[in-house]
């Protein structure tokens, strides 16, 4: 169980001066419920994504994530290095989730279908191969909770239709937290939705109704 | 036959209340251990990946200095320093004070570079910290393995008094590079005074250590403050481990409880500001 405690995040930009962009946030997110999350562009979809990951800290208030583990937030780039190459980017995962290479290698290898551009840098790969090989890996490490940025804005139809396949297996031990700004991604994935504007994130049980409230913005 | 079961049953559960006990703690040091794995690999790979000659860059970087200095001291007439010949003299003083001042600059740096990995929630930032450090530890302990080896081949006379003493002057030094950078860390890029004041003693401090001349000859005066400097009593020290009595300036003691004071400090600052450094860029 993921709970947010009156959390609340500003940023200070120059000449606008500070922005509340969440603002006293009191959320739970149910551990048996895939969660998207809908908000227009900058409305703080991926701060919320990095408080989440811990790579930012709110000013105020608290995340407890309990034991749940937390995936890092899947999607274009989160996670993976630009300056190793995709073989060592999936061996440094598996180090720090202490997961055994070979199998993962074998598997990303032929999930992500990255072919020999599994030994080039990451830095040369296209936003559609990065998320790939971050899904890859991402799907054989058993997480209990999947974090995922944008959704697969970023593949083709064919990997989109392969992790769907994928989700529907794991959605038995695991959950998806999704934020996007396209309201069929999180149709398509997700049983509950939450719309972020204003620095409120509202839930709703039936996810028409959170689109509906989301293209009425 | 029962009583013998009953007390293997009984043993069990001890054994079993026992695990319970460790079993956090069991827990939380094999993912510290992956995780200092995952980022050492990394590190190595960033650091040297790039150019394959990337490791005997780190080394001709000090090695550089060395000549440099050993030339100026030969031409200046000079063959030792307390006993100390020219080349043991430098490479003793040059090779840690590289290593410290690396591991300032780079636990100083640890969130840009590592931006990236702030994602994945078991990573905190000391392990950046700790895993550039070791990184620094072995290509420097490595080097000046290889310099006093490469000495003896071209048939220096090469006298280890106490390996230990090399090797615990070397660690306090590390131990102390760690805390300084901690201690930085949450200020770095916030304020230019700051900023400037760092480079400025940093540059200085490089002359102030003892790592290039021997710091005894200077005046009364100048030694009341000198004596201060923990990273000149360190440095003296590890030369105490080549060649016994050496300097004025040696005392571990101090060194140490300057280390292990700064280090605290520095983790302290680490928890409180933690919001502070998240925003280094």
């Amino acid at each position: 169980m993921i709970k947010l405690k009156s959390v609340t995040k500003t940023y200070l930009s120059p000449k606008i001066g500070r922005r509340v962009i969440l603002d006293s946030i009191d959320f739970e997110f149910p551990s048996d419920k895939n969660i998207g999350i809908l908000g227009r562009n900058g409305a703080g979809k991926s701060t919320l994504m990095q408080l989440l990951s811990g790579s930012e800290m709110p000013d105020e208030g608290v995340i407890e994530i309990g034991k749940t583990k937390l995936s890092w937030p899947l999607g274009t780039s989160g996670g993976i290095h630009g300056t190793l190459t995709g073989r060592e980017n999936i061996l440094f995962l598996c180090r720090l989730y202490d997961y055994p290479f070979e199998k993962a290698f074998e598997f990303v290898e032929e999930f992500a279908e990255l072919g020999d551009y599994m030994y080039v840098p990451v830095k040369n790969y296209s936003a559609g191969m990065k998320s790939r090989l971050g899904f890859g890996v991402s799907m054989i490490l058993d997480f209990d909770t999947y974090l995922i940025d944008e959704g697969f804005s970023a593949g083709d139809a064919s990997f989109r239709s392969k992790t769907k396949a994928v989700f529907e297996e794991k959605s038995k031990n695991s959950n998806l937290i999704v934020v996007s700004h396209n309201p069929a991604t999180v149709k398509r994935l997700c049983d509950w939705a939450a719309v972020l504007s204003n620095g409120k994130l509202e839930l709703y049980t039936d996810i028409d109704k959170a689109i509906e409230v989301y293209s009425n913005l | 036959m029962d009583y013998s079961l009953e007390n293997q049953n009984k043993q069990q559960s001890y054994r079993r209340q026992l695990s319970q006990y460790w079993k956090p703690w069991r827990k939380a040091i094999s993912v510290q251990r992956q995780t200092l794995s995952a980022l050492i690999f990394r590190e190595t790979k960033t650091r040297f990946g790039e150019q394959s000659l990337g490791i005997l860059w780190a080394f001709g970087e000090v090695l550089s200095h060395i000549f440099i200095f050993w030339g100026l001291w030969t031409v200046m007439g000079r063959q030792a320093h307390n006993g100390l010949a020219t080349p043991m003299f430098l490479i003793s003083g040059m090779v840690p004070y590289f290593m410290f001042s690396n591991i300032f600059s780079k636990s100083a740096d640890c969130i840009s570079a590592n931006r990236a990995l702030l994602v994945f929630s078991q990573i905190h930032i000391f392990d950046f910290v700790l895993s550039r450090a070791i990184v620094e530890l072995t290509i420097y302990m490595s080097a000046i393995t290889i310099f006093l080896v490469g000495l003896y081949f071209f048939e220096f006379d090469i006298q280890i008094y106490s390996l230990v003493r090399v090797i615990w002057g070397i660690l306090v030094l590390w131990i102390l590079g760690i805390g300084l950078g901690l201690i930085y860390l949450p200020f770095k890029g916030k304020f230019k005074i700051i900023d400037t004041i760092v480079s400025v003693g940093f540059r200085m401090l490089y002359f102030i250590s003892g790592a290039i001349f021997p710091l005894e000859a200077a005046p009364k005066w100048a030694i009341d403050y000198l004596q201060y400097n923990p990273v000149l009593h360190l440095i003296e020290y590890i030369r105490t481990g080549f060649i016994d009595n050496y300097g004025i300036f040696n005392n571990i003691e101090y060194g140490f409880v300057c280390a292990l004071f700064t280090l605290m400090i520095g983790l302290i600052l680490l928890k409180r500001l933690k919001k502070m450094i998240l925003q280094n860029d």
